[in-house]
């Protein structure tokens, strides 16, 4: 692979350590994909930073790094953390994973990581423009920046995206390159209204469309123009989850797919499919294991709420009160949770008993240790992880659903 | 089908034998399986409740969260990872953990991909398979 001179330089030490040891895994890994040279990053989203994707190694690694020097190149955000970081006593969570956390929290902010622990980068601190080149980890952030931005991006893992973040740059390999960014799959949606789609018909839709594209680049024919980039959130996450899809196009409505032959590259579709009534039958069922009587924890925000479905969730319980056979936790990052408590919405929903995760999540929290029976969640992704991550049924269900759920309080204790 | 060779791409150092665990189904780590016992606890897959420490994993393609180079990484740290991984194609998330057992642990964990004959057909679970990422090829003993 080519490398220029300060590339070198950094290969040869003269950058530190820390930037050596990075440049190094970084250099191999583009061997291993016959990479011709190294672009230069304009930003980093790090999931090794996250307890529960890292455990005591990414501890290692991470106090390793410090102490070789290492710090950030580029602005690097952080991925939501595996405890919530206010109001901490609040979730009784174990002592011993919830100070790895905040250990990990503090290692990171050391290096120069943006303190906003967020699944939803893009939404507010880290948003690139189209066509930016961007190292960033965590399934729904790629899909979101690849996709629906038209930033460029591998699903980076750790400790690839520590590396780029350290040194500012990432092998020039396959999303980075426009020829490989064509789609492989059509998908044409069938004999359902899309006008009548809600949020939650949007997560079955991706999580199906991600079953049936799974390792390719499904090119999606048959949403409407004006789909707004909240439901493309929930669909990308939902498509992440179960196909690992890294970019999808939506023909006349994401950047890089103005045209069915655009999408494909003026190529032929190697694969094609329909989604109908059908897969989003069967995308349902999958998704619950259980019905809402057996509920006892209501989770909503992954991807992390923004400030406009915490205001949502605020008018819906303004007055009303989560039954006690019941818990509701609503996950977001710190600066929307700053703005919620300015608007006034943290009130409204704190007095009516919803516990607000700030920079973490149900999934990456150990939930698990709560002993929580059946969890009902707005999320096709967290329906999809919550019986391993939380070791819990699940029930999918509309936000509308789960905050009757909540209220209502349907299980027997 | 023993002292069949099969020439693969070889993407990370290192040789290991043992059982070979395969399925068609693709894999993802991260959610999927426990770095503390090796034990799969995805109830989506066909290795639900198997352990994959010290084995040859076999499947098509990694899936799932960005986290499993993570989780790969863990389960080495605690001697639950697998001997080596065999792919039809590596993807960046699964690699990553393999590459960061080289270069920041100074350990072995082989991966090897593209191999040249349907590994499918040749390699069944519980054959003791031999992985090379040095030279790139699997040999089914």
């Amino acid at each position: 692979m080519y490398l220029t001179r300060e590339e070198e330089r950094i290969l040869d030490g003269e950058r530190g350590e820390a930037a050596r040891r990075a440049m190094e895994l970084l250099v191999k890994l583009g061997d291993a994909y016959d990479a011709a040279r190294m672009i230069e990053i304009s930003s980093c989203h790090l999931v090794s930073c996250v307890y529960n994707v890292v455990y005591d190694s990414g501890l290692d690694v991470a106090e390793t790094f410090l102490k070789l020097g290492a710090r950030f190149a580029i602005p690097t955000t952080l991925c939501t953390a595996s405890a919530p970081l206010e109001r901490i006593s609040d979730f009784g969570f174990p002592d011993e994973w919830v100070e790895k956390q905040l250990k990990l929290c503090a290692l990171y902010r050391a290096m120069g990581g943006l303190d906003n622990w967020t699944c939803i980068p893009y939404w507010n601190v880290n948003a690139p423009s189209y066509g930016e080149h961007i190292a960033w980890g965590e399934s729904n952030c790629v899909s979101y920046a690849n996709s629906v931005i038209g930033a460029r991006t591998n699903r980076y893992s750790s400790y690839i995206e520590l590396c780029a973040a350290i040194t500012g740059r990432v092998p020039m390999i396959e999303l980075h390159i426009p020829e490989n960014r064509r789609g492989t799959i059509l998908v044409k949606l069938k004999g359902f209204d899309i006008s009548m789609m809600t949020a939650k018909d949007y997560g079955a839709l991706g999580y199906a469309i991600g079953q049936l594209s799974a390792g390719g680049i499904p090119v999606i024919d048959g949403l409407p123009q004006a789909v707004s980039k909240k439901m493309l959130r929930i669909m990308g996450a939902a498509a992440a989850s179960s196909g690992s899809v890294a970019l999808y196009h939506v023909i006349g409505v994401t950047p890089e797919a103005r045209s069915l032959e655009e999408a494909f590259g003026w190529d032929k579709p190697d694969d094609r499919v329909e989604v109908g009534l059908d897969e989003l039958k069967k995308a349902y069922l999958e998704l619950s294991t259980v019905e809402d009587r057996e509920v006892d924890l209501v989770f909503i925000g992954c991807p992390h709420y923004s400030i406009d479905q915490i205001g949502l969730v605020a008018d819906m319980l303004e007055g009303r009160r989560i039954h006690r056979n019941v818990e509701l936790w609503l996950a977001t990052d710190n600066i929307t949770y700053i703005l919620a408590c300015r608007m006034g919405y943290a009130e409204i929903l704190e007095r009516a008993g919803v516990k607000i995760m700030v920079g973490s999540c149900a999934m990456n929290a150990p939930t698990y240790t709560k002993g929580f029976k059946a969890i009902a969640t707005d999320s096709a992704k967290t329906a999809h992880y919550a019986p391993m991550q939380a070791k819990a049924d699940v029930f999918y269900g509309s936000l509308e659903e789960c905050i009757e759920i909540a209220v209502e309080g349907r299980v027997e204790r | 089908m023993s002292g069949i060779r099969v020439k693969c791409r070889g993407l990370t150092r290192g040789v290991a034998v043992g059982e070979a665990l395969v399925s068609r189904q693709p894999f993802g780590f991260w959610g999927e399986v426990d770095p503390y016992t090796g034990i799969v606890t995805d109830i989506h897959h066909e290795w639900y409740g198997q352990c994959i420490a010290g084995k040859i994993l076999i499947f098509p393609y990694g899936r799932g969260s960005t986290g499993s180079g993570g989780i790969i990484v863990e389960a080495y740290r605690r001697g639950k990872a697998p001997a080596a991984i065999v792919n039809l194609k590596t993807d960046f998330i699964l690699l990553s953990g393999p590459l960061s057992i080289e270069v920041l642990y100074g350990g072995r964990l082989p991966v090897v991909d593209r191999p040249e004959r349907d590994v499918f057909a040749i390699v069944k679970s519980g054959s003791i398979v031999k992985v090379d990422g040095d030279e790139g090829f699997i040999e089914i003993l």
